[in-house]
């Protein structure tokens, strides 16, 4: 019988312990009733008098708060937006949201920058695509104002140089799609462990 | 004797519990910072890819005037 009323004395001692901040916050709240209370008792006798200039102050008040929070809610979620920086991630600003909870809207999040990078990837591509038709096209004239002796010579190796570089510049871009595609293909697959790791 | 096994056992119970949850929250923070530095990556090559692109495009409208 010793035992067990140790056991639970022990068992009950370190609930105490572990939860430290329930039980501060439930003294806490003990205070701020019996302070709200004092507060209202005393705030009732000044209402009578204060009435009609405290509803003026507080619409004003409440004005000014409201442009106030207007601009910090943009701020907060600009700064969210943009913070990507170094740090414990899983201590950043969670909200109401568990580890694993948080951990998932991430990896949400990650996929959805990942669409987003195909997307760009299909604009690159369509570029790239017309890009080369253009280039062609530009051949073709110059051709025939070369053969038509509409521009000088060094009016044509100018031009030829204009073709050139953007020639070469489409090529720098499919090398470049090229990569992204394949890049995109392993980012997909290590999003994909993780969250399934993230599962179990 | 009886009493301090049980005390042991209890206090074993409960690091064992703390250290479980320390493990997962560990966890939890190692794979948040892998898809952090993923979605950095990503931002990274999007930009790349649209850099690249409006260069192509400045150098096709000036041959389009060809």
């Amino acid at each position: 019988m010793k035992t067990i009323k140790l056991l639970f004395s022990v068992i009950f001692l370190l609930t105490l312990l572990g939860s430290p901040q329930i039980y501060a916050q439930g003294k806490g709240k003990e205070k701020k009733l019996e302070k709200s209370q004092q507060k209202k008792s005393e705030e009732v006798k000044q209402k009578g008098k204060e009435a009609k200039e405290k509803a003026e102050k507080e619409s004003n008040k409440i004005k000014k708060e409201h442009k106030q929070k207007g601009e910090k809610v943009e701020k907060e979620i600009k700064a969210k937006k943009e913070f990507k920086g170094d740090g414990n991630a899983y201590g950043r600003n969670k909200g109401d949201l568990s580890g694993k909870e948080f951990g998932k809207l991430r990896s949400q999040e990650a996929l959805e920058k990942i669409e987003e990078k195909q997307e760009n990837i299909n604009i690159s591509e369509k570029t790239l695509n017309e890009g080369r038709e253009r280039v062609k096209k530009a051949k073709e004239r110059l051709e025939k104002q070369k053969k038509a002796k509409e521009i000088t010579d060094e009016e044509a190796r100018e031009k030829e140089d204009k073709v050139g570089k953007a020639e070469k510049k489409l090529d720098e871009l499919e090398e470049k799609i090229k990569k992204q595609k394949e890049k995109t293909k392993k980012e997909k697959k290590v999003l994909k462990d993780i969250t399934v790791k993230d599962e179990d | 004797m009886k009493t301090i096994y049980s005390l042991v056992l209890v206090l074993f119970l409960f690091s064992s519990c703390t250290d479980k949850k320390k493990e997962e929250e560990k966890k939890m923070e190692q794979t948040i910072q892998k898809i952090d530095s993923l979605e950095q990556n990503i931002s990274k090559d999007i930009e790349e890819l649209k850099d690249i692109t409006k260069q192509v495009e400045d150098n096709l409208k000036e041959i389009d005037s060809i």
